[in-house]
């Protein structure tokens, strides 16, 4: 009799070790497939930053936003805003097929001696929209009727 | 030999094999995948070490006149004046290697005393207006020169 239960006992126990081992395979498969979609999301906040740095240099350096824009291989839609496209290696392209969109949003604020230029700047991942990175800038450009675009 | 004790025996060596062959599997595609995590890592390093050093370096010698170009090793050198000291900082391209050299402004190139910054392939620094495009093989970066007459790079 104790020879005939040995075998269900064993059976038993090979089930048990395998439905751990499963376990721990798919804890591992999960934490594989975390750590993948970290190093992507780093790997895109990176080159957001990158973009956005850029559009706030852009911004500081060239006379208006349509300039700005025009540097960055984007164009005005309207006085303050300004959309520019990017490939996923950051290079500037055109809508489809873009991979990242960066929309750079100008508020003119008028002082006593010209105006005070506020800029907000957006990278958006293209697939879903989602906001990846933003930060604002200002300029100041003097000048009695604010310089405007 | 008993059929079932050799069924049972077939059965076991069955599981213990598809349990192997899993376990290789998963530490395959394991270690593939922190390779490409580490290669990952090492791309995002090498754009902040390249562009972010150029940017910051820059930013710290912007000053009027501060900024020009010379015909460095192996293309175009930035060359960041320090009028203070007589000094210059120059930053090119040099056996795929970004290297920056500190030295008075008169010297010649000497990329034995010139420090690593990054490795890169490609480095190009284009004047635009105001604005200086410093591209690398990681990317392109924008800096507007802010100083009191930086209307462009000498």
């Amino acid at each position: 009799m104790a020879e005939r239960k040995l075998p269900g006992s064993f059976r038993l126990q090979l089930l048990a070790l395998l439905l751990a081992f499963l376990g721990a395979l798919g804890l591992l498969a999960q934490a594989y497939g975390r750590s993948a979609l970290l190093s992507q999301k780093a790997e895109q906040l990176n080159l957001s930053v990158g973009l956005a740095r850029n559009g706030a240099e852009a911004f500081a350096g060239c006379g208006s936003l349509e300039e700005a824009a025009l540097l960055l291989g984007g164009q005005t839609q309207g006085e303050d805003l300004a959309l520019a496209f990017f490939d996923g290696a950051g290079q500037g392209c055109d809508p489809e097929g873009a991979a990242y969109r960066m929309e750079m949003a100008q508020t003119p604020e008028g002082r006593e001696e010209g105006w005070l230029y506020t800029c907000e700047i957006r990278v958006y991942r293209a697939e879903d929209d989602q906001e990846l990175y933003a930060l604002t800038t200002t300029r100041y450009q003097p000048g009695g009727e604010g310089g405007g675009l | 030999m008993d059929p079932k004790r050799g069924r049972g025996a077939v059965m076991s060596l069955a599981l213990y094999t598809m349990m192997i062959l899993a376990l290789l599997a998963l530490v395959t595609f394991g270690s593939r995948l922190y390779a490409g995590l580490t290669q990952n890592r090492q791309q995002n390093e090498q754009v902040r070490a390249s562009l972010s050093t150029l940017v910051t370096a820059l930013r710290a010698s912007d000053a009027e006149g501060a900024v020009s170009r010379k015909e460095g090793p192996e293309g175009p050198a930035l060359c960041l004046r320090q009028e203070d000291t007589g000094y210059e900082s120059r930053i090119f391209l040099y056996q795929g290697g970004l290297y920056q050299q500190l030295c008075p402004q008169e010297d010649p190139f000497d990329t034995e005393s010139a420090q690593l910054l990054a490795y890169t392939d490609r480095f190009e620094a284009e004047p635009e207006g105001r604005m200086l495009r410093l591209t690398t093989g990681e990317g392109t970066a924008w800096v507007a020169l802010r100083c009191e007459g930086g209307e462009g790079v000498g």
